[in-house]
């Protein structure tokens, strides 16, 4: 069954598609994976960049379908550049000549095959010095899928039917993260093995499963949730392999892959976007307003988040003002729809900041603190939700209320009082020296407690939701100096070294579970290290 | 199996367990309370200036009952709804006694307890009370007034003699320099919120 459904993938997607699964089927055959080609046209017909567990370069050009003679006539001058280019890599000697391979989902015909192995024999009859081509079509790699992905099926009925409600989705909502964590944690991540190379498969299997069961977004081009379906992949690899105590380098090349689709899919939502006149989407009825609002929103802050790992990552970025123009034309349709908004917000902050944006972004940190500390002062009947409430949960409760279809789902007098954003943010307006803002709103926050979940094991941050950890409050001090509230906001030392560590995911992985924002997250972040 | 009605089922258990709640916040002790959904975790925590960290765990109410089969038959989820009642009011005396005990712990470790010794509740003794607690005030100086809760005979007791305390001019007055006195130290407490350097 599951490898129908693996095949059934397989022969209905794109290259780009199956692109992260046949990296890590040569991540699992001893290769390292020097380059992946990220969304845009690949560089000297090569896609993938490896070099195999004998130290020989390979570069692999991956296709879509069926190659007859008219299909390899239209790529054969990629694939001439494929052979006769040399690989341009730092880590690659050019002197050496590689192995290339074309490969594709669908059927190579003979003529196609014959074609091939006539310009190899005239390459090396003539002494060219150009790589040997070898070819890899859609049954090969349905096997290497299927021997890749291992023994991780789903045993018990229920994640059967998980796994089946997961890849039977109709792609066009975000994804069902709670069923999501879910499946993995109760198959591929289920155990913790006794035996290492049994828990480094279980993190292979995961990004083969991953690969297929995204399916239905695949086919929407619901990057969104593509990307929060990575993110969370990624956050799951970094809870097993703490959990289990791999060693990094047995499972940080599989992570990689995870994080190089979260960009990817990103990229994509910000070349639709900046392609849009406008944001609605899908069925108008029922679209705008608040909608509209949450969806910019959503978008925004993901893309300043991108930007900002890019800005950390790649030492060439360079600023797009076109993005940034998009923002600050839009910025009066951001929404704080309740507290699990926050991540977003923190991410377009950061981003107008890098841009030098830096009015914008202090009347959007002004905006969003002032917006807390109303909404949830105590006695007020209509307060921010916590972050445990999605925006498709607030949205709802706000719709249903006022269109008076049933009774509110969310009692928001409950949320009055209290804040589990509100320490964050009074840290980030710390760190930017805003000390008149706290000074001439001391009194009013005081009065808000600070909430937090604290995990009892830090690797835990990284799961959806969890049984062993303390619901706490506290309140702010009646009278707080402003000296020590500096100090505490810039001290990096409370931090977790897991948070420094993977601060890349995490800052991704907050705008997937806004839940897990605390002062602590958020000082990681917001702060150079 | 027989053919079953699932999907009608669940409308009915969500239905009944929505009504079933509604009929607990209603209890008027109870309803006083705000509750808040925990999603994670098995333990709560909070953190005082005067008292440090302390940590408490959940604790489980539940009601069992039964309904025979005949009833079930015959009156379908009525048969539920019926028993909903008592159900209710088992889980309304567990949440409520939990309440009163939480509050005795803490009024217990505070000091602020007024013991009436078995004599008659006077005015004196309610003064005593409001001494005790603290009172808040809006930003117009309107006092948030405490709610108080009492057993229902001394319920009966206050509902005729409030209305005497309060015509008689003295103790009007009293009452008056008490609320003063609280929207002072309400002030001076105010006046120590703030961010100093």
């Amino acid at each position: 069954m599951i490898e129908r459904a693996i095949e059934n993938w397989l022969t209905n997607t794109n290259e780009r598609n199956y692109q992260v699964a046949f990296c890590q089927v040569l991540l699992k055959k001893g290769h390292k994976v020097i380059y992946v080609s990220s969304h845009r046209p690949m560089e000297q017909g090569k896609d993938i960049v490896t070099i195999d567990s004998n130290g020989g370069y390979c570069a692999y050009q991956l296709k879509t379908g069926k190659i007859d003679l008219k299909e390899w006539r239209k790529i054969s001058g990629q694939v001439r550049e494929l052979i006769e280019l040399p690989i341009v890599h730092p880590s690659v000697d050019k002197t050496k000549v590689h192995k290339s391979f074309l490969v594709t989902n669908g059927e190579i015909i003979d003529e196609v095959r014959i074609q091939i192995d006539q310009i190899n024999e005239d390459n090396q009859r003539k002494g060219r010095g150009y790589s040997y081509l070898e070819i890899i079509n859609g049954q090969t790699l349905l096997k290497e899928f299927i021997d890749a992905q291992g023994k991780f099926i789903p045993q018990e009925l229920k994640d059967f039917d998980l796994f089946l409600k997961l890849f039977l989705a109709d792609g066009t909502d975000f994804l069902p993260k709670d069923k999501y964590f879910s499946f993995f944690n109760n198959t591929v991540f289920k155990d913790t093995p006794g035996q290492k190379s049994d828990a480094i498969n279980a993190i292979s299997g995961s990004i083969i499963i991953t690969t297929y069961l995204l399916n239905p977004y695949q086919i929407r081009k619901n990057y969104y949730a593509l990307f929060e379906a990575w993110t969370s992949l990624a956050a799951c690899i970094v809870r097993y392999a703490q959990r289990t105590g791999l060693r990094k380098e047995d499972w940080i090349d599989s992570f990689n892959l995870a994080v190089s689709e979260i960009v990817r899919n990103l990229l994509l939502l910000k070349d639709e976007t900046l392609k849009r006149k406008d944001f609605l989407e899908g069925d108008s009825l029922g679209d705008g307003w608040l909608v509209y609002r949450a969806r910019a929103t959503i978008v925004f802050g993901a893309l300043a988040t991108l930007e900002l790992y890019r800005h950390k990552t790649d030492k060439e970025y360079i600023q797009d003002n076109r993005l940034l123009e998009l923002i600050k034309s839009n910025i009066n349709m951001l929404w704080l729809w309740g507290e699990s908004a926050l991540p977003h917000f923190f991410g377009l902050i950061k981003y107008l900041e890098l841009c030098g944006e830096y009015e914008v972004a202090r009347s959007l940190l002004n905006a969003l603190f002032l917006g807390v500390i109303s909404s949830n002062a105590p006695r007020v009947s209509v307060s921010l939700a916590n972050p445990y409430y999605s925006v498709n949960a607030v949205l709802e409760a706000v719709l249903e209320a006022m269109l008076g279809i049933d009774i509110e789902k969310i009692d928001f007098s409950q949320f009055s009082g209290s804040s589990y954003t509100l320490e964050a943010i009074i840290s980030m307006i710390a760190r930017r020296n805003e000390k008149e803002l706290l000074k001439k709103n001391w009194r009013q926050l005081s009065h808000i407690a600070f909430k937090e979940f604290k995990p009892d094991k830090v690797e835990d941050t990284f799961a959806w939701l969890t049984r062993e950890g303390s619901n706490h409050v506290e309140l702010p001090k009646a009278t707080q100096s402003w000296a020590e509230l500096v100090k505490e906001a810039n001290d990096l030392n409370g931090v977790p070294d897991l948070y420094l560590q993977y601060s890349d995911l995490l800052r991704f992985f907050i705008l997937v579970c806004p839940h897990r924002t605390n002062k602590l997250v958020i000082r990681a972040l917001d702060t150079n290290h | 199996m027989l053919p079953d009605f699932p999907k009608i089922k669940e409308k009915f258990r969500e239905a009944i367990n929505r009504y079933l709640q509604d009929v607990v916040r209603q209890e008027s002790l109870l309803s006083q309370f705000r509750q808040e959904r925990h999603f994670e975790g098995n333990k709560m925590s909070s953190k005082t200036e005067e008292r440090g960290l302390e940590e408490s765990s959940y604790k489980e109410m539940s009601v069992e009952y039964s309904i025979n089969r005949e009833d079930v038959i015959m009156k379908g989820p009525m048969a539920f709804i019926e028993n909903i009642q008592n159900v209710a009011e088992d889980i309304k005396k567990q949440q409520a006694n939990f309440m009163l005990d939480k509050l005795k712990e803490v009024t217990d470790r505070t000091g602020q307890v007024v013991d009436g010794k078995g004599q008659p509740f006077t005015h004196e003794l309610f003064m005593e009370v409001l001494e005790r607690i603290q009172i808040d005030f809006d930003e117009q100086g309107n006092p948030y007034l405490p709610t108080v809760f009492v057993p229902p005979e001394m319920a009966a007791i206050l509902k005729e003699k409030i209305p005497e305390w309060e015509a008689n001019p003295e103790y009007e007055k009293r009452f008056e320099e008490l609320i003063e006195r609280k929207r002072k130290e309400w002030n001076d407490r105010e006046s120590h919120r703030k961010l100093v350097d």
